[in-house]
């Protein structure tokens, strides 16, 4: 069965083609693999809570999948920034890996973004996260998405939940899919120009 | 310049027989007061001449039989006096033989390295490095000429380039950028990037750029291992080796020498003539040109140096023996390398925030599969910090873990907040700027002289991380001025640490 699915999904090529420079501390490479499973997991537990949407839901942080969908999410946060910040310090920005970097930070940004948007997700919104959000009332274009006396109209928590649930996540993961496809083709990171 | 011509006097020395013309003056034979040959450069380049006059130098004394000693600096005559070096210059060879034969190139390579990695340890760098600059001598070693200059040279070849001068143009391609461009002397990295070229003129016996340098080697046949090596050396900056003695181990490695075994061979003696039992400048098709002990495969070529050739390496051939031949204890990796950074200076980031010190000696050109290491270290990993997620997603006593992580990430927003609009304002605006100059990262920061600038990383870390700790103390900057004075404490103490840094990281390095 596995020779099968091998000849034709490549899985051994794929296990094994990739490489690390010998003696180089294989850790630091960890962060990429955690964001990468990260997203996996926000992915399952994100489709599972759109099915399961309603009002009710936005307001009931109780349930299970929602506390591994929060959870989750700040794992990614944690583990992309460290992605990140070793590319930076490793200097993995340099030529060939220029259009690497500029996916990964869109990823990191939208990542972000996507991040703050789900504290608008709820009808009614608490003191804290109100001062989260208050300086975007500065932001006459902004203001119509933000809520009014502490709560969230029906339409804005539409808005809110067509940019959080589907259209990020739709730019962020065809970015994160182009970053693998890019590493596959320019391996992962040593100090030999490939 | 004089009239120069045999026989005639200048300073303490009698002129005998031109040697070269060189591109910023002639250089000649000539005997000293003792009747010792040395070899005299005059220097007609005005602005050469003009900046050496002007430098308080001193020249450094080395008594490494592969680097020709300067021996004086004659301003008045505005010559200099080097050690004569009876032999042929590797130019000669490149324009005669055209292509020289792999093995026989990276022979000359790691002896040029040799030379290189001596002079490195003692804080010499000969920053002019190209074949002329390269004998073979009449008893078949590598020598390199006018090694003494260093800094002095790069200077004078920066300030030749800036002005665009045309009298370096045949000879631009064997300087490492960072040389002409960004002014960054006296490191070895500059004398590994020549190597690089002088080895691809070698190779490839033609003209080339910097940017046609990987096409022409493939298209010449060179084995890729080499390849790799070879763009390693001519990287930009911050990807080069560190230092010779890692493109010499890469290279020995890449052909399996051992130095007990390491001969070479290139025309075989003729009897009786001392003469012709020097190396002769052959083409490499001619019927002088022959093989001893003729092995195709292996391209032997001979001289009566008593050594072999190098041998390609045979993949798969005893490589678990060659493996633990070439490890290397941790303490040993420790005091190279500490011997190293004491001689150039620098830190090496990726080492420092990923504690690879012992393992940078080690040969980075071979590769591991992920799979299975790797990829089982992984998962375990992986699965500890998702189980420790799922217990804080069910258990309500460790919520206080992801809801503090929440409250750490909002902090700044609840703190800026407070602030009047206007400030508010400023602080989006800068943030705004970091983040687009974090995007376009690569192509200003192109050499990667980011991750090896002393002052900014710790500058912009003390100051993120002011940032961070003042969101946290939530009753603070309650009017402009006090957001003002903060902001500007913070930058203050960015500056310091970013310029304290390099000696506190220097000092460090010594204790360790």
């Amino acid at each position: 069965m596995f020779e099968w699915l091998d000849k034709r999904l490549l899985i051994r090529e794929a296990l094994c083609k990739p490489s690390l420079p010998r003696g180089r501390s294989s850790w630091q490479y960890f962060p990429g693999f955690m964001t990468f499973i990260l997203f996996f997991s926000q992915f399952i537990t994100g489709i599972w809570l759109s099915f399961n949407f309603s009002l009710v839901s936005l307001s009931d942080h109780s349930s299970f999948m929602f506390k591994l969908h929060h959870v989750g999410a700040h794992l990614l946060l944690f583990f992309m920034t460290l992605q990140v910040l070793r590319n930076l310090f490793v200097g993995s920005y340099q030529q060939p890996r220029e259009f690497h970097w500029l996916l990964l930070i869109s990823v990191f940004l939208l990542t972000w973004l996507n991040y703050y948007l789900s504290l608008l997700m709820r009808p009614e919104i608490d003191e804290k996260t109100y001062l989260a959000i208050k300086w975007l009332y500065n932001f006459s274009f902004a203001t119509d998405y933000l809520p009014r006396d502490g709560k969230m109209t029906i339409s804005q928590l539409k808005n809110v939940f067509v940019l959080h649930a589907l259209v990020i996540p739709m730019i962020t993961y065809s970015l994160f899919v182009c970053y693998l496809w890019l590493l596959q083709r320019t391996g992962l990171e040593c100090r030999n120009k490939d | 310049m004089k009239n120069l011509k045999t026989g005639i006097v200048i300073g303490d020395y009698k002129l005998e027989d031109r040697l070269a013309k060189g591109t910023f003056g002639e250089t000649w034979k000539a005997f000293s007061a003792n009747q010792e040959l040395v070899a005299v450069q005059f220097v007609a380049n005005e602005l050469y001449a003009k900046t050496i006059a002007q430098s308080s130098y001193k020249f450094p004394s080395t008594t490494n039989p592969n680097v020709s000693k300067l021996v004086e600096w004659d301003k008045q005559n505005q010559m200099f006096v080097w050690e004569y070096v009876a032999g042929r210059k590797l130019s000669v060879f490149i324009q005669r033989l055209k292509k020289i034969k792999l093995s026989i190139a990276v022979y000359i390579a790691r002896k040029i390295l040799e030379a290189l990695s001596y002079s490195a340890s003692q804080g010499l760098v000969h920053g002019c490095l190209r074949p002329s600059r390269v004998a073979i001598t009449s008893d078949k070693k590598i020598r390199l000429t006018h090694f003494g200059l260093g800094k002095l040279e790069q200077q004078i070849l920066y300030d030749l380039y800036q002005k665009k001068d045309s009298v370096i143009k045949d000879i631009q391609i064997y300087f490492a950028p960072e040389v002409l461009e960004d002014k960054i002397f006296e490191d070895p990295k500059s004398d590994i990037y020549s190597v690089g070229i002088i080895l691809c003129d070698m190779l490839l016996g033609e003209k080339f750029t910097r940017q046609e340098i990987p096409k022409k080697l493939t298209e010449n046949n060179i084995p890729k291992n080499l390849i790799n090596i070879i763009l390693k050396s001519i990287a930009d900056f911050g990807m080069r080796y560190n230092h010779p003695n890692e493109m010499h181990r890469d290279l020995t490695k890449l052909l399996k020498l051992s130095e007990s075994k390491e001969k070479i061979y290139v025309n075989p003696p003729v009897p009786g003539n001392p003469e012709k039992n020097a190396l002769e400048a052959v083409p490499a098709d001619s019927e002088e040109y022959r093989v001893y002990q003729a092995d195709h495969n292996f391209a032997r070529q001979s001289i009566d140096a008593g050594v072999v050739v190098a041998e390609p390496a045979e993949p798969g051939e005893n490589e678990e023996e060659e493996e633990e031949k070439q490890q290397i204890t941790e303490e040993e990796a420790k005091e190279k390398i500490k011997h190293i950074l004491q001689k150039t200076g620098r830190i090496d980031v990726e080492s420092v925030m990923f504690g690879t010190f012992g393992d940078t000696m080690l040969t980075p050109l071979e590769k591991v599969p992920i799979w299975p290491q790797i990829f089982i270290k992984y998962t375990i990993a992986a699965l500890i910090f998702l189980g420790f997620g799922f217990f804080c997603a069910i258990s309500p006593s460790l919520h206080f873990f992801i809801d503090g992580m929440s409250e750490i990430i909002l902090l700044p927003f609840y703190i800026t907040s407070q602030w009047p609009p206007h400030i508010q304002n400023i602080i989006f605006w800068f943030i705004l700027l970091n983040v687009t100059a974090l995007i376009t990262l690569p192509f200003w920061d192109w050499r990667g002289k980011l991750t090896l600038n002393n002052f900014f990383i710790p500058f912009y870390m003390t100051t993120m991380a002011g940032l961070i700790s003042l969101s946290l103390w939530r009753s603070i900057a309650q009017n402009t001025v006090h957001g003002i004075i903060l902001v500007s404490i913070l930058l203050g103490l960015g500056i310091i640490a970013g310029m304290i840094t390099p000696h506190v990281s220097r000092f460090l390095r010594r204790q360790w």
